[in-house]
């Protein structure tokens, strides 16, 4: 089983934990008394981590951990200190962080064996914008009854997959070296089925098909908003693939910052990763949004889905 | 079979509750194969040196007609990784002995780090979590004894049938399973004291 601790607990700054107790029913008697009755004896946690300033670097190790890791349980131990603490932005203080001694929270590396402490992912979405070129996100991550032991993991194996569908594509690319989004977001679409038992989520099978999903927001001049809004004419549905290209890195073309409704500085640029990471997507059905704004700037949006080849 | 509930009404009336299933699989040349041992707890449940394996399962309520007899009951089994849908398609279910039992137990007390958790989740936490029900207060009576009728597949759970053994058709219902209102209906027109059929025992 992978252990993710240090990949998961590094460059973080937030944790919201969400517990369940035990689950059951209590009937009220005519005299008031009440009989309770305990159903589900085992609880569970889900932990939401929020992560600022990431570069891609740093978003890259969170997102590959979670594409090879998608449908399968891995250790994050709480009780490790992790050693990279959060990217600080300018604006905040400097001791804006949150220590990562958690001994009293997830009892299970003490109570039961070492690296008991079992997860799986929930959720997970990023966000970059032009502003800062740096990644903000959060990752969901549930707990229960996923124990290290083989009496469970044999009986309930599990696994993970995912094969990006490159793509040599560049018709989408041309258009967006015009039509330059100020953000775009970055989650996946999961198709691994959970099966759960009262609060525990018990098992997940991978069923492959895990897919990238963005959506990317626009303000742009007419001239290109109408390239952009031909493009989707033309590939919009089921039928138009296209290469769509990952953010982030310091090398390729694309996306200036956008305020104050006018271009402010065509060189401040969000970075593409070249032709090399180019997926092959398409629109997801009926996604783009458009509005014509009194100044004359459009401000858009649309969703992309990756596609299997 | 009895439907003692004593020692395990505790005096803040607090219990627990899960259930065991046993399914007979039979080999297509009529030969037995295994028997099935399934429980809906969260984690395994040893029961009689049986060891039940927790899968999300579930059964409807047993409803009974004016003849006092339940039929049929359908039980829903998670069906994820595959491995019942493989069994169903590859064994024989129907016609086959299933078993529902029914267990009030005292959710045994634990102590982690110098706190003591009066309702504690299992034991052995160290081999791997599991509960035992041989070695604490509880009382265990059955459901619903039947046999397989039918049963489908989808791929996140399979369903089946379990009917009751024609020969039991007409048997009064209070000797063969228990209305599982009984928390509600039964109780609701009773005191405090006498309940479930019974006296209370302190």
């Amino acid at each position: 089983m992978n252990n993710l601790t240090s990949v998961l607990l590094a460059n973080n700054f937030h944790h919201q934990f969400e517990e369940w107790g035990k689950q059951g029913t209590a009937f009220p008697f005519d005299s008031g008394v009440e009989q309770r009755i305990v159903n589900y004896s085992i609880p569970a946690m889900e932990l939401t981590i929020s992560y600022r300033g990431l570069t891609f670097a740093n978003y890259e190790t969170i997102r590959n951990a979670y594409e090879n890791n998608n449908s399968n349980t891995f250790i994050v131990d709480l009780n490790d200190e992790a050693t990279d603490f959060l990217y600080m932005e300018a604006d905040y203080v400097e001791d804006d962080y949150v220590s990562t001694e958690f001994s009293t929270i997830d009892l299970r590396p003490e109570t039961m064996t070492l690296n008991a402490s079992v997860w799986a992912f929930k959720d997970f979405q990023f966000k970059i914008d032009a502003r800062s070129r740096l990644y903000t996100g959060k990752i969901s991550l549930i707990t229960s009854v996923f124990f290290n032991f083989d009496e469970y993991q044999d009986l309930f194996a599990q696994s993970s997959s995912y094969t990006r569908s490159e793509s040599s594509d560049q018709s989408f690319l041309n258009v967006l070296t015009d039509a330059q989004p100020y953000a775009v977001d970055l989650k996946y679409v999961n198709n691994a089925i959970f099966s759960n038992i009262g609060q525990s989520v018990r098992h997940a099978r991978n069923k492959g098909g895990l897919k990238r999903y963005w959506t990317m927001y626009w303000l742009l001049r007419e001239t290109d908003f109408l390239k952009l809004l031909t493009f989707y004419r033309k590939n919009s549905g089921i039928m138009g693939e296209f290469g769509v290209p990952d953010y982030g890195t310091d090398t390729g073309v694309s996306i200036p910052y956008m305020a104050d409704d006018y271009i402010e500085d065509q060189d401040d640029y969000i970075l593409y990763t070249g032709l090399s990471s180019v997926s092959n997507a398409r629109f997801q059905q009926d996604s783009f949004q458009y509005q014509k704004r009194i100044d004359g700037l459009f401000l858009c949006q649309a969703d992309l889905i990756e596609v299997k080849l | 079979m009895s439907k003692t509930i004593s020692s395990n009404s505790r005096t803040d009336r607090q219990l627990a509750m899960l259930h065991l299933f046993e399914f007979d699989m039979y080999n297509f040349d009529n030969t037995f194969k295994e028997t099935l041992y399934f429980t809906d707890h969260d984690i395994f449940v040893n029961y009689n040196s049986i060891e039940y394996t927790p899968l999300a399962i579930t059964f409807d309520r047993l409803v009974e007609d004016f003849s006092m007899a339940a039929d049929s009951i359908n039980v829903t089994i998670d069906n994820v990784n595959s491995a019942l849908s493989n069994t169903a398609l590859s064994t024989e279910w129907r016609n086959n002995r299933a078993l529902i039992q029914r267990v009030a137990y005292t959710p045994p007390t634990e102590s982690i780090k110098d706190e003591t958790y009066t309702y504690g989740y299992g034991d052995n936490l160290d081999s791997y979590p599991k509960l035992n029900l041989d070695s604490i207060t509880k009382d265990v009576w059955t459901l619903f004894a039947g046999i397989i009728d039918t049963f489908s597949a989808t791929e996140s759970t399979l369903q089946g049938t379990i009917t009751t053994e024609f020969n039991n058709w007409s048997k009064p219902y209070p000797t063969r399973t228990y209305n599982q209102n009984e928390f509600t209906t039964v109780v609701g027109a009773m005191t405090d004291i006498i309940y479930w059929g019974r006296q209370e025992v302190a």
